[in-house]
């Protein structure tokens, strides 16, 4: 606690923080949200199945209009709000990431419409108490929204908490042994993880005093305190977020929580807590790095982290055989490439940070949305399974390989565009300190890319040129026979597939619609 | 040091005493005698009973875990007596002076918990298991309440410290604060003043109407936090034969029947200084009728200390009385309605009380 | 000196009841200790000055969270017949790292000089240190500079709450 009396008196303070209310409507609305689902289970319970999914989506598409009028109403140079005693900060980052969690999240409900998992025991359209679902659902949107807005340590730590709890009981729920014990994985890794995030927070505290990253006196005894401890405290607080962006070295969870959790909510775990986690992993690097007085080369070691994130994502990811963990491995190498941006610093790093976030996060989604719908066709999520589905299904398989294509990084698509702003921010920052380890990282992760080559093109590789097992034809011809149609797919998921996978394509031709939307977002801390 | 002092034989003379009432008001309600054969009207068979206890061999059961089973007891004990550090006696006998009061008795005591899951596991005997699982989810459920409940009375006083909401209860408050002043139901806006008149009027079951909801709580959440009927599963002998101190016997058990005694009345005390009114008078100033004034003393003079001392005490023996009363009235619940009471009426409604405590707060400036 | 002696006292005991959880093999006498872990802590706490958490302490780790770690931990080993074991594995490599570790934040520890801390020193000139209790400070605190946090933990806190019935919950429903 803050033993300090401050100057203002009480009552003004209490204003302030009435004032401040104002300011996180959006967030406001969200925990109402919540609570009116929370309601509406108890009085609805297990009837009109419907109308969650409508109120969900109400909900967030409310906020997300309050966050774009919060957008509007920010000047484009202005350095941001400090809000509730300097608790939160409220700039134009915040409200970009804030933006990108809603939308995502609006996606991730779209896709659970559709998704029942292998027991059934996941469904919204028969599951009994879907209530849950969203009230944690959004419990964990309003702890990403919190943590990309958050300044004080305080606040940062019981946001990660906040999506961690969502975190690990939404893996849950699909209420089958490999759930839970991803679940059980998820909790003990994030114990720890969280735990030694503490330690360094606490320690932090004790050297300056404060929680709060932006105060003048946290860098000045910052500045004062001894090297060795400042280093310990602020790589254990590093460690906390590491976690959240699944980064080694506090990866470990992520392919088991990826194989067991139903896949939407996997599809959210890829994205939201990620960007989350990388806006206080940008706003730490600010306060915190950038402000060691001493000679720390701590741009070396994140680009070490960066490294070694990359090389043990793709190379992990070569071996596996079932998609959805493919896919964890493959989350793990894209927050090496966005680390990279973070590391640079510069204002053009951020940008490219900001792209491939958000890049990142449509081609994710697609391809999770993707692979349940091919999961729902052939029951299983081996990549063996998708033996010849391109040609039996021609949309899906076009759509699955330019989801492949853009996760890899490669043109036509936005995937490309996203990894070139980001290796031109670290060429850029190479150039301006020399730093020998940021040409390694720049090496290593043009090599890594062609490593993802191989993992992510073997997925159309099968659908396309591999041909699919005998039973599966015959199946087929029986269909053919009877001149129906056997198509599992649901026209609402395609259509939303194609949603997803258009603006992939868009962004690689015309990038600047949204570089100039992030343009406008002043890289200020 | 004083609770040392006083306490400790108080606890021990008072048990002697208690579970003989008990005896004689169960022998009452059901239309019996009681224990007659030993004494006159049968009062000195507690004390044979105590001889007989302290006389019998200390058993440990094979299958135990002997330093565990010999340890739980103690524990149980020790518990409930750090309780007791915190609770003002009069006016001028006030207990420890930590600012953190009452919040340091909830902590204090529900550590007895700890010692009964000792003693149900170490036992190793199926019955002490049972019983010793169904007293902590009773008594950590019923905590709950217990809590918040006496939030309620921290509310509306603003203060953690028993000796201070003791006084605030009374006529002797301005001697602690010369600003202070009570009015009829705690509103100012009535513009009644009682401070000069004391007595019931200042009680806080008075001061703030709602806590008589509120001490209903807290005497439902009491009872089960001491494991009286209708609330004893945990021992329930005709399910479990004596729950979780099946397997002890002696001066042992003789130390858990302490426990579980000193727990009856360190609540009823409890209750008697958080709501009706601690060690002070109920009979109001009247005119110039000073029936406040000449039964309670200054405080500082040692008619205050007997005084005060006699109020709180019958005051926490009526308590007690009634959770005897209670025992020999009400059947035995079983565990899914203890649970429901608790958690789904018990806790949203001492919620709601909080608020409106809180609510009655704001009035009462 | 004899504060000295007690504060020696209780740190001892947290200390070795500490090392106790690591090393006993049985999972019931570690939870058992680490109620004592808790209450050396707690008095710790108290020697920092701070009494309010210190209860607090008290209240919700020892008299909550560790009676229910007993509970189901009562309640595995009773059922499947046997007791409940731990064994520790890489023992090594993760004393070698505890010790690194150990060493190096040792090292830090002493070289900081807690008590010339830069803002310390600031507060105690100013005379911001607080001597008495902590509570009424808390309460006014907790309202107004960290209402923020107070709020998001209830929603935390609801959300594990809504998570933990719906979990436990929907096993209920399968048998």
């Amino acid at each position: 606690m803050e033993k300090s009396i401050e100057v203002h008196s009480l009552g003004t303070q209490l204003s302030e923080i009435v004032e401040s209310a104002f300011f996180v409507f959006p967030e406001i609305c969200l925990l109402a949200f919540l609570l009116l689902i929370l309601i509406f289970d108890l009085i609805f319970r297990q009837k009109l199945l419907w109308l969650f999914t409508i109120t969900a989506l109400l909900g967030l598409f409310l906020t997300t209009g309050l966050l774009l009028q919060q957008w509007s109403l920010t000047a484009e140079s202005s350095e941001g709000l400090s809000l509730f005693s300097r608790m939160i900060q409220l700039d134009r980052l915040a409200i970009y990431f804030k933006i990108l969690i809603c939308v995502s999240a609006v996606f991730t409900v779209l896709i659970s419409v559709n998704y029942k998992s292998r027991a059934g025991s996941f469904h919204l359209r028969s599951v009994k108490r879907i209530g849950e679902y969203y009230t944690v659902l959004f419990g964990l949107l309003l702890g990403a929204m919190l943590l990309s807005m958050s300044t004080h340590l305080l606040i940062i730590y019981l946001a990660i908490e906040l999506i961690s709890i969502s975190s690990y009981i939404l893996t849950n729920f699909n209420f089958d042994e490999r759930s839970t014990e991803a679940s059980i994985k998820y909790i003990l890794y994030g114990g720890v993880s969280s735990g030694v995030m503490l330690y360094g927070m606490s320690l932090l505290y004790g050297l300056t005093g404060t929680l709060d990253m932006t105060h003048p006196s946290f860098q000045e005894n910052i500045a004062a305190a001894p090297m060795i401890l400042v280093l310990f405290a602020g790589l254990f607080t590093l460690g906390g977020f590491l976690f959240k962006i699944s980064s080694a070295p506090f990866h470990l969870w992520a392919p088991d929580v990826y194989e067991g959790a139903p896949t939407p909510v996997v599809a959210l775990f890829s994205v939201v807590p990620k960007a989350a986690g990388f806006v206080v992993l940008m706003r730490y690097t600010a306060h915190f790095f950038s402000q060691v007085s001493f000679d720390f080369p701590w741009q070396t070691l994140l680009a070490v982290i960066a490294i070694i994130t990359l090389l043990l994502g793709n190379f992990a990811a070569l071996w596996q055989k079932n998609v959805k963990r493919m896919m964890a491995y493959s989350s793990i190498a894209h927050s090496g490439f966005i680390l990279i941006g973070v590391l640079s610093t510069s204002s053009f790093g951020m940008l490219s940070v900001l792209f491939y976030v958000s890049v990142y996060a449509l081609m994710n989604l697609a391809a999770f949305l993707i692979i349940i719908m091919i999961s729902r066709e052939t029951g299983s999520e081996e990549i063996s399974q998708y033996r010849g589905l391109g040609e039996q299904y021609p949309l899906i398989g076009v759509l699955m390989l330019i989801a492949m294509i853009s996760l890899t990084g490669l043109p036509p698509t936005a995937g490309f565009t996203a990894k070139l702003f980001i290796f031109s921010s670290l060429w850029e920052a190479y150039q301006s300190s020399d730093n020998l380890m940021l040409l390694l990282l720049l090496v290593f992760g043009l090599f890594n890319t062609v490593v993802s080559l191989f993992y992510y093109l073997k997925i159309p590789y099968f659908m396309f040129f591999k041909k699919s097992e005998t039973t599966f034809v015959a199946d087929r011809f029986s269909h053919q026979r009877t001149g129906r149609r056997h198509d599992k797919f649901y026209l609402f998921d395609k259509i939303l597939a194609i949603v997803l996978i258009f603006p992939l394509l868009i962004l690689f031709f015309k990038s600047n619609w949204l570089i100039d939307f992030i343009h406008t977002i002043p890289f200020e801390f | 040091m004083t609770t040392f002092l006083f306490f400790l034989p108080f606890i021990l003379t008072y048990t002697v005493f208690a579970v003989y009432a008990e005896r004689k008001i169960a022998a009452f309600i059901q239309d019996r005698m009681g224990p007659m054969q030993v004494g006159y009207y049968g009062l000195a068979q507690t004390i044979a009973d105590l001889l007989k206890l302290l006389q019998k061999e200390d058993i440990v059961p094979q299958a135990a875990d002997r330093k565990l089973f010999l340890m739980a007891p103690i524990i149980i004990f020790t518990a409930i007596f750090a309780g007791f550090a915190t609770l003002p006696l009069t006016s001028g006998f006030t207990g420890s002076q930590a600012q953190v009061g009452v919040f340091f008795l909830l902590a204090v005591v529900s550590l007895d918990v700890i010692g009964i899951l000792i003693a149900g596991w170490s036992s190793n005997s199926k019955y002490s298991l049972f019983g010793a699982l169904r007293s902590v989810a009773q008594i950590i459920s019923y905590e709950i309440p217990l809590g918040l409940t006496v939030l309620c009375v921290v509310m509306i006083s603003q203060s953690f410290d028993l000796q201070e909401i003791s006084y605030q209860q009374g006529i002797w408050w301005p001697t602690l604060d010369a600003q202070a002043q009570n009015y009829l139901f705690g509103l100012k806006a009535l513009g009644i003043e009682t401070t000069g008149i004391g007595g019931f009027l200042t009680w806080n079951i008075v001061r703030m109407p709602l806590f008589f909801l509120v001490f209903l709580i807290f005497f439902i959440a009491s009872l089960a936090e001491s494991n009286r009927a209708p609330f004893d599963l945990p021992e329930a002998e005709s399910e479990l034969i004596g729950g979780f101190h099946t397997e002890y016997s002696g001066f042992r058990w003789a130390i858990i029947m302490l426990s579980e005694y000193a727990m009856m009345l360190l609540v009823s005390l409890l209750g008697a200084i958080l709501f009706l009114g601690s060690w002070n008078t109920p009979f109001p100033n009247i005119g110039s009728m000073k029936l406040a004034e000449w039964t309670s003393g200054t405080p500082g003079t040692w008619i205050a200390h007997v005084w005060g001392g006699f109020w709180l005490i019958s005051k926490a023996f009526f308590l007690i009385f009634v959770q005897m009363w209670v025992r020999w009235t009400y059947p035995r619940l079983r565990v899914d309605q203890l649970m429901t009471l608790c958690w789904k009426y018990l806790i949203p409604a001492s919620l709601l009380l909080v608020l409106l405590s809180g609510v009655w707060r704001l009035l009462m400036i | 000196m004899i504060q000295q002696i007690i504060f020696y006292t209780f740190a001892a005991l947290t200390v070795i009841s500490a090392s106790v959880i690591i090393f006993t093999h049985n999972v019931l006498y570690a939870a058992f200790s680490l109620i004592i872990t808790f209450l050396g802590v707690a008095a710790l706490y108290v020697f920092a000055g701070a009494d309010f958490i210190a209860v607090t302490q008290v209240l919700v780790y020892v008299g909550g969270i560790l009676v229910l770690m007993i509970f189901s931990v009562m309640l595995t080993n009773k059922i499947s017949g046997q007791a409940v074991t731990t064994h520790s594995h890489n023992r090594f490599l993760g004393g070698l790292i505890g010790l690194v570790l150990f060493v190096l934040l040792m090292f830090g520890i002493l070289q900081a000089n807690y008590a010339s801390l830069f803002w310390l020193e600031k507060a105690q000139s100013s005379g911001n240190i607080i001597q008495d209790s902590t509570i009424q400070l808390l309460g006014v605190k907790l309202m107004s500079d960290y209402v923020l946090p107070f709020e998001v933990a209830a929603v935390l806190l609801l959300v594990a709450l809504i998570g933990a019935a719906y979990i436990a919950q929907r096993q209920m429903d399968e048998k």
